[in-house]
């Protein structure tokens, strides 16, 4: 049994080995780039929208036929309580590894506060 | 004071998600793993099929469509990731702990409440604080999570080498 893999893989790796030392001719020259600006690694509004209303969607204490857009309110549109909007928040805390300050969590009431919220913290990813 | 409440209910759910999610993730891709081994088996039994048969060149074709098929699984199953895994940002079941905010805290007169809310504290660090150990036997390789086999395997990788098959 073993004998039948090592063949397979021998005749794999002949065939690879031209194709590969051409490659590495070529690739020899290029230079990795790597951003280290602030614009590469911010994140847009878009995407904190995105990834916003993908949490509320897999929450299924969520109202789920509801539209998500900014002006979405988690007690009035999205049916959640008081403890609900709390599980919420926490898992938007760990989507985007920040922490939000108790004070603040009281008044987001809506989306897009809390997309304000997270594109104002330079700790979101 | 109701908020405060609330912030005691947040740190406890918090702790409780991390933990919690810790745990599925690992479990999903111990699942992953192990879904991906028996595939390369049949993979195998396929290949080897493949060369001692001297069968009709149609079932010839049937085990090379069978062998595409299975090399698409592995690969999605390669690709998935279960951190991406928008709903272990939940809870699987948080309907006791609703309960137990609502008979705990709500519910507790104003002498007790000092005590309650102290109790809730010591519970979240706890929770965090077992994560944090567990973290770190892993790190250090001290859990009994690994069989033996795979703790030679990461000292192996640690230094640059890897166990053979």
């Amino acid at each position: 049994m073993f004998r039948s893999v090592l063949r397979t893989n021998a005749s794999l790796s002949l065939k690879r080995a031209v194709p590969t030392t051409a490659k590495y001719t070529t690739a020899r020259f290029v230079m990795p780039s790597r951003y280290y600006s602030e614009a590469a690694t911010k994140l847009t509004p878009e995407a904190i929208q995105t990834r916003v209303s993908d949490v509320i969607k897999a929450f299924s204490q969520s109202n789920a036929n509801a539209k998500i857009t900014p002006e979405t309110s988690f007690h009035k549109d999205l049916g959640l309580d008081s403890l609900d909007t709390v599980e919420l928040l926490v898992a938007v805390e760990e989507e985007f590894d920040i922490e939000i300050p108790d004070k603040v969590a009281d008044e987001l009431k809506t989306v897009g506060e809390t997309i304000k919220y997270i594109a104002s913290n330079p700790e979101s990813l | 004071m109701s908020s405060v409440k609330l912030h005691s209910y947040k740190n406890f759910i918090k702790a409780l998600l991390k933990t919690e999610r810790r745990g599925r993730i690992q479990q999903l891709q111990n699942d992953n793993k192990r879904k991906i081994s028996i595939m390369t088996y049949e993979r195998m039994q396929i290949v080897r099929k493949q060369q001692f048969t001297n069968s009709s060149m149609e079932e010839q074709k049937k085990l090379i469509l069978q062998l595409n098929i299975l090399n698409q699984k592995i690969k999605s199953l390669k690709n998935y990731d279960p951190s991406n895994d928008k709903s272990l940002l939940f809870l699987k079941d948080s309907s006791p702990f609703k309960q137990l905010f609502q008979t705990d805290l709500i519910e507790s007169s104003n002498e007790s409440l000092h005590r309650v809310l102290e109790s809730w504290k010591d519970a979240t660090n706890f929770l965090d604080n077992q994560r944090e150990y567990d973290e770190l036997m892993e790190l250090y390789d001290l859990s009994n999570k690994f069989t033996q086999q795979e703790k030679i395997k990461a000292t192996a990788n640690r230094v640059g080498l890897d166990v053979p098959l």
